[in-house]
This record gives structure tokens, C-alpha cells and sequence, in this order.
């Protein structure tokens, strides 16, 4: 530690500690001693022997803190009362590792974020892998999944695929329906050229 | 065969859009295009056929033995192929590192295919698969968004493919062109559009795609926006860019064979 900001810490130790006159009296050897703990100097010797402001042994601080800790842990509920005042969620976690007794009502929950009323997130599976790779075959999909089968993978193609589907199969000689971006067009002529194709066997 | 890297180690720059794009283009120039995905996102894959992180894809060919042939596909496009990429992708960089001749693996997966173009979609970094993807071209596009960030490291990109020129003996590896992306008409698209004009010379595309929801309206349908919106700014400006590219990279029908210091 440099000397700039060694001298700096100890002058927080030496300023003279008024007790206030609206404080709990049980209250105050805690924060002397918490202050004391901040305030201890490189050196290790203990700031109350070298500044005189606090008259308290390192001994009596700790069984004052280990005094305060037990006091939490018997009580559950002054350490949740502790831990809202300091809004310290490591003092909440020991308030919540002791079986709390069911009178101790548990903190309220953060309220969930908010979004838009019309939000809906789209997750984006893309085209079934059953589907096969490249471009589906609806003649060979009618055949293994039957036209209810068909039906429903048709719905779950997007018109690039739909279009794809046309183009490969020759289902579309003029090209004019391929080029309309109605995905329900384009199903319905799939779906009729395979129910053909099967009546004409 | 001429090949055709899309590269930018910036992200969100629109290099698979190029790519979907530019391969619809050439395709519709009557020629017949591969697509190798190489990018972790396999954001290319899905926009041309709907699939997310397919398998077996490009990965199990750079990092396993599987023959490149197994794995393409047609796909939404006509005349577009693709050698779809998967998530694994992400790691490959890593995996790829310690392997001896790593740069070339993807030039060697290529060796006898025939289509006239080759587009490479490359991951927004300049690891080992873009050095690959480098590796294995002849030709690299930058696709640049007309940005504030857009300039910022650019640099890098001239850097390593001069690098990888010189360390791998590759004497036509060059940038054949610079294309603006998300172009709209602002101070700031068209003072980086100035700086660009300045850097680039000749080099810089005439073409500029234009900011434009149809492009991703296309990627939610699977298909390039020149088959969603054939007329829209993008469509034309896509279309555009493909003839663009064909003066300035003509396409040979001979098969891929890439050589350290060979040319086609």
C-alpha cells in the first residue's frame, strides 16, 4: 500500500467518534467496530493503541461480532430485518440457510419484466429434419406420411421451399403461381398435383 | 470455376446476405453456383434451404474425412447449391489449429467439383476457417455497411490477405471488390462511402445495396430477395451487384483445382 493512502486511512481512524444521542446504545460498539476493522493500518498494530479513539481491545471487537453473528443466526427474523436495511444478499442468504421459523413471511419476489402486449418471441426451428436435406419431395412424403402427413409439412414450409417444391417437381410449367408470394396458393396447388398424380396411377 | 470469398472480420456487415444474394444473381445469369457455408451461424444454410444446423455438414468434411460430394445439397434456389454448415462450426477453429496444412483443407475438399462460381460464406473473424475460405479462393468480396463502426479495423482484413498471399504463394488472391451494404442516404453513408471511394479506387463496387426490410423478409421465407422481391431496391441492387461481379470476376468452366501458385 503507498504511504499517500496509507496515511489517508489511518486519518479516518484518528477523527473522533460522537455518539449519537438517537442511537440505540447496544449499536454503537458494532460500528465503532466496524470502522476500526476499515480503518486498521498496514502496520497490523491495532488502531485504537495508535490513535487512542477507540478504546477497544481486538479481542472484545471480535466477541462483539461474533456476538452480533449469533444474535442473527438464532433470529432469523432480525437478520432478514438486517439484511433489507443494508440490502446485503449475502446476509439474506445466511437469513435464509437457518431454518427460518413459518411466522417469517419471505421476501417478495421481484416483479416479472414487462413486455409489449402483442410480443410473442418466434423460435426458429426451421424446416423438420424428417423433411429430409434439399428440397422436400411431396410425392414420396403423401407416400411414408399419407395426405394428413403431407398436409401438415406443407404448412410447416415457408414459400422458398413451397416455390422450390414447384420448380423441381414441375408442377408449375407456366411459372406464374411461383411467382406469387401466397404460401396458401401454393400449398393447395402441391397438395392437388400429388392427390392427381395418385388417381392417375 | 472462380471462387468467390465474402469476407469481413466485422459482423452484422451483411456478408451472408452477399453471399445468399450475389449466388441468386449468378444463378439467375444461367450459371451454377455453390454455396459453402463456413460460418458457425450457418445463417446461409438457413436462408437457402430452412434449415438450422444441419448434419453432416462442412464441418464433418474440414474436420472429419467425409467427402464433400456426400454433403451438398439443391437448394430453394435454382441453380444455387450449397455445402450447408452447423453450430459444431464454432469450435473448428480451435480443433483445426494443430492440424499440418490446415489453410488448405477446404481447398482440398473442392478439388474436382464443377460449377462455375464458388461463394464462400465466412465466419466474422480471421481464424482458421476464413484463412481457409481465403486459401481456397481466388477472389474476395468485402461487403462493407455504410456505418460509423464500418471503417474501424478494416485494415486487418488487407493485412492478412497479404500475408496469406505471400505464406501460401498465392499470387491471385485479391480483393476484387467492395461493396457498400445498408446503404441509405445520410451524411454518415455517404462520408464513409467518400473515405471508401478514396481507399478502395477501382476496386470500390459501383453497385450499393440499399438498407431494405425485403432482404430480411426473404430470409424468413428461405429464399434470396430476388426470388421474394425481384423488384424491390434490394432485388434490383442484388441483381446488379451479380452482373457487376461477372464483368470483374468472369466464371471458368474448367474444374476446381487449386495449386499453391497455380492458377485455374
Amino acid at each position: 500500500m503507498s504511504q499517500r493512502t496509507r496515511t489517508r486511512t489511518t486519518g479516518v481512524a484518528a477523527r473522533p467518534t460522537k455518539p449519537s444521542s438517537d442511537q440505540p446504545s447496544q449499536a454503537q460498539p458494532a460500528e465503532q467496530a466496524a470502522k476500526a476493522t476499515k480503518s486498521e493500518p498496514a502496520s497490523g498494530a491495532p488502531p485504537a493503541a495508535a490513535t487512542g479513539a477507540l478504546p477497544l481491545h481486538p479481542d472484545a471487537l471480535a466477541r462483539a461480532l461474533r456476538a452480533v453473528a449469533s444474535e442473527l443466526e438464532r433470529d432469523p427474523a432480525l437478520a432478514e430485518r438486517v439484511a433489507q436495511a443494508i440490502n446485503a444478499p449475502a446476509a439474506s442468504e445466511t437469513a435464509r440457510a437457518v431454518p427460518a421459523p413459518s411466522a417469517v413471511a419471505p421476501a417478495p419476489e421481484p416483479a416479472p419484466p414487462t413486455v409489449g402486449r402483442n410480443f410473442r418471441p418466434r423460435i426458429v426451428t426451421g424446416v423438420d429434419e424428417a423433411l429430409g436435406p434439399g428440397v422436400p419431395d411431396p410425392f414420396a412424403l403423401r407416400e411414408r406420411l399419407g395426405e394428413p402427413g403431407l398436409r401438415e409439412a406443407l404448412a410447416s414450409l415457408r414459400l422458398g421451399s413451397l416455390r422450390a417444391i414447384l420448380r423441381e417437381h414441375q408442377l408449375d410449367p407456366s411459372g406464374a403461381l411461383s411467382k406469387l408470394n401466397d404460401a396458401e396458393k401454393l400449398r393447395a396447388h402441391i397438395l392437388k398435383a400429388v392427390k392427381a398424380a395418385r388417381k392417375g396411377r | 470455376m472462380t471462387t468467390i470469398c465474402i469476407a469481413n472480420n466485422k459482423g452484422g456487415v451483411g456478408k451472408t446476405t452477399t453471399a445468399v444474394n450475389l449466388a441468386a444473381g449468378l444463378a439467375r445469369l444461367n450459371y451454377k453456383v455453390l454455396v459453402v457455408d463456413i460460418d458457425g451461424q450457418a445463417n446461409a444454410t438457413y436462408a437457402l434451404t430452412g434449415r438450422v444446423h444441419p448434419a453432416p455438414s462442412i464441418y464433418d468434411v474440414l474436420v472429419g474425412n467425409r467427402k464433400l460430394e456426400t454433403i451438398l445439397w439443391q437448394t430453394n434456389e435454382e441453380n444455387v447449391w450449397l455445402a450447408p454448415g452447423d453450430g459444431r462450426l464454432q469450435n473448428a477453429d480451435v480443433e483445426l489449429a494443430a492440424r499440418p496444412g490446415r489453410e488448405w483443407r477446404l481447398a482440398r475438399a473442392l478439388s474436382g467439383l464443377e460449377y462455375h462460381y464458388i461463394i464462400i460464406d465466412t465466419p466474422p473473424s480471421l481464424g482458421v476457417l476464413t484463412q481457409n475460405a481465403l486459401a481456397a479462393a481466388n477472389k474476395v468480396v468485402v461487403p462493407i455497411a455504410l456505418t460509423e463502426f464500418s471503417l474501424i479495423g478494416i485494415d486487418k482484413l488487407d493485412a492478412i490477405i497479404e500475408d496469406l498471399r505471400d505464406q501460401l504463394d498465392l499470387e491471385d488472391l485479391e480483393i476484387a471488390g467492395v461493396v457498400a451494404t445498408f446503404y441509405e442516404d445520410t451524411t454518415t453513408a455517404r462520408e464513409t462511402w467518400g473515405i471508401l471511394e478514396k481507399k478502395y479506387e477501382e476496386r470500390l463496387l459501383e453497385t450499393r445495396i440499399p438498407k431494405n426490410l425485403d432482404v430480411e423478409k426473404a430470409h424468413r421465407e428461405h429464399e434470396s430477395v430476388l426470388s421474394f422481391a425481384p423488384n424491390s431496391s434490394s432485388g434490383l441492387a442484388y441483381m446488379e451487384l451479380a452482373r457487376e461481379v461477372k464483368r470483374r470476376v468472369p466464371a471458368h468452366s474448367h474444374p476446381y483445382n487449386r495449386r499453391s501458385g497455380q492458377a485455374y
